[in-house]
């Protein structure tokens, strides 16, 4: 349930701020670098969006492409980073 | 001398000095030299010889730059490829060069190296089993190997975008690239106690200063990955933490740190040159900028499109609180000559304008593919215009192209990558902004009632062009602006935001 929660935040986020919302179709799968919806000024946003949503900050030796394959990665990247039973998952 | 000699020489002088530091791992000259050689035995196993394509497709390493150095050493050419781009976009570049070799991790190789591209042979440095693992990579023999070399070969290929989508990969000589080197080495006065930051990724030219301006002096290089590229404070503290002596970058970049990352809040005492290319730097910013760290650190501008390198430069001396233009591109350099043609032909005088034209050492051998582009001029499609002093200043562009963020982006490029889907039925390409909000605006009317997401045109653009050139927005529009003459106006076209 905890990474569903984390995994629909990002969803949102990336459809509505990255896709300007319009969007269908894209799922935790979604490949973000092949499908070119992620760069590194996105990745930036990112990070900042994550650091104010779920209170946590990502190590920067954790930034490496692997991290941001798809949805589903990121949200491994943060829910490594929260202790289990902790996050808070409010809008 | 060659490219690769530059490290082959610094290891002999000084093999337990720092070379370069990556995320992965840190490497003396010494360890460097000897990777090098155990890159070129595993690449010669695969079957590369003298003249091969090998790419490296690999994120931002020490590894990376050790397979560099590899190839150089069995005279093949290495073509380095964005570690973001996605498989398709690489496909198109193994396939242009004819590729012999890639050097990837297993799973990249995979996916790349399918169909008719399954006889490409595979240096994965992450496999399981013989052969491929990092540690029988370690185990191969480091003896020297250098297969002889001449000044005038292909050492390496940068790739950029070329018309219709199609990659153009251009090809830079030992002797291109060691012209370049040298100057700017004694430009800077490079020693073996400076430490350079190398922020552009290896595709881009930038790079080549950062690391064999180092590598020529014995100095050390440190690598920041694409993925925290724009990261300002992590920029500003990694500047601090490996005190840096010389920066360069695109001005965006720049810009971001002393926005967001408070490089003016700071005091970078061990940092004694920044160096910006690619686009203008805003004037206003460069004040901000200078007003902190100069004069104490040198300033400098350099100009030169990827086919070129750097072929101009102008060092910032002082910069009057008045001046509110942007500095100067400045005079020839890396024993290249340029001068601005004007529109009749003929050669523009002090207070004209006209076309930069370059001839000298640093210009191309020429794109892949294509006839050797010889000792002719290179016309650069850039405007310039000459001062009393001698100096030139960017004007613009004869044609389409713009910049963002240093990148060169053709928009007719981007408009017939699109118009490749078959609901768009006409579209145009624009940027809004400029330096860090700059955005690829594409303008789409659409061939049936059916309106492509903006998900749908992003895939689109990433299979068929660099990353930089992804559109970050659309809009549905009912017909195109025209000019009175048909042409689609690009300037009406803000209009429909």
């Amino acid at each position: 349930m905890q990474r569903d929660a984390v995994i629909e935040q990002l969803r949102s986020y990336i459809a509505q701020d990255v896709l300007s919302g319009k969007d269908i179709g894209l799922d935790e799968m979604t490949p973000l670098l092949e499908w070119g919806i992620i760069n590194s000024l996105e990745i930036v946003k990112l990070l900042s969006f994550i650091r104010k949503q779920f209170a946590v900050d990502i190590s920067t030796d954790k930034l490496v492409v692997d991290s941001f394959t798809s949805i589903s990665a990121i949200a491994d990247l943060v829910l490594e980073q929260i202790p289990a039973g902790v996050i808070n998952c409010e809008r | 001398m060659i490219l690769r000699d530059l490290v082959i020489q610094s290891a002999q002088k000084m093999p337990n000095v720092l070379a370069v530091k990556g995320p992965d791992t840190s490497l003396t000259y010494g360890q460097l030299d000897d990777l090098a050689n155990r890159f070129a035995h595993a690449l010669a196993q695969l079957g590369v010889r003298r003249g091969d394509r090998v790419g490296i497709w690999l994120g931002k390493s020490a590894r990376a730059v050790a397979a560099m150095q590899g190839v150089l050493r069995l005279c093949a050419i290495y073509v380095p490829l964005d570690p973001l781009s996605p498989a398709a976009r690489i496909r198109t570049i193994v396939q242009d060069c004819d590729m012999r070799a890639l050097v990837t991790t297993q799973q990249r190789g995979q996916v790349v190296l399918t169909g008719d591209l399954q006889h490409v042979a595979c240096l994965c440095l992450d496999g399981e089993g013989s052969g491929s693992h990092w540690d029988n990579f370690l185990a191969l023999p480091k003896t020297e190997i250098q297969e002889p070399a001449l000044a005038d070969d292909i050492a390496y290929i940068l790739y950029t975008s070329g018309s219709t989508g199609k990659p153009k990969g251009v090809c830079m000589s030992n002797r291109n690239a060691l012209a370049f080197v040298e100057w700017a080495s004694q430009t800077l006065i490079a020693t073996a106690t400076d430490r350079f930051a190398n922020h552009a990724p290896f595709h881009f030219d930038l790079s080549v200063l950062d690391l064999y301006v180092a590598f020529h002096v014995g100095a050390a290089t440190y690598l920041i990955p694409d993925e925290a590229s724009y990261i300002s404070e992590h920029l500003v503290s990694f500047l601090i933490q490996e005190a840096i002596t010389v920066w360069y970058s695109v001005p965006s970049v720049l810009i971001l740190m002393m926005e967001q990352g408070g490089l003016l809040d700071r005091d970078l005492v061990t940092l004694r040159a920044i160096l910006f290319a690619g686009e203008s730097f805003p004037i206003k910013h460069l004040h901000r900028l200078y007003r902190h760290y100069g004069p104490r650190v040198r300033f400098f501008n350099l100009y030169g499109p990827t086919e070129t390198n750097v072929c101009t430069y102008y060092e910032v001396m002082h910069l009057p609180e008045s001046w509110n233009k942007p500095v100067p591109i400045g005079k020839a350099c890396s024993g290249d000559r340029v001068w601005a043609q004007k529109e009749d032909g003929t050669l523009a005088r002090p207070g004209e304008e006209g076309e930069l034209i370059v001839v000298g050492p640093t210009v191309m051998v020429g794109y892949w593919g294509q006839p050797a582009y010889g000792d002719k001029p290179y016309a650069t499609g850039d405007l310039v215009q000459l001062l009393d002093d001698g100096n030139y200043v960017y004007v613009g562009r004869r044609d389409q192209q713009v910049k963002v963020r240093g990148h060169r982006i053709e928009l007719g490029d981007v408009e017939a990558a699109l118009e490749d889907h078959p609901a768009i039925h006409e579209v145009a390409v624009t940027v809004t902004g400029t330096g860090l909000e700059a955005r690829l605006v594409a303008f789409v009317v659409h061939a049936n009632g059916v309106v492509p997401s903006l998900l749908e045109i992003k895939r689109q653009c990433a299979e068929r062009l660099p990353r930089y050139m992804i559109v970050d927005e659309v809009h549905t529009i009912s017909a195109l602006p025209r000019t009175r003459n048909g042409k689609i106006d690009r300037f009406a076209l803000p209009c429909h935001l």
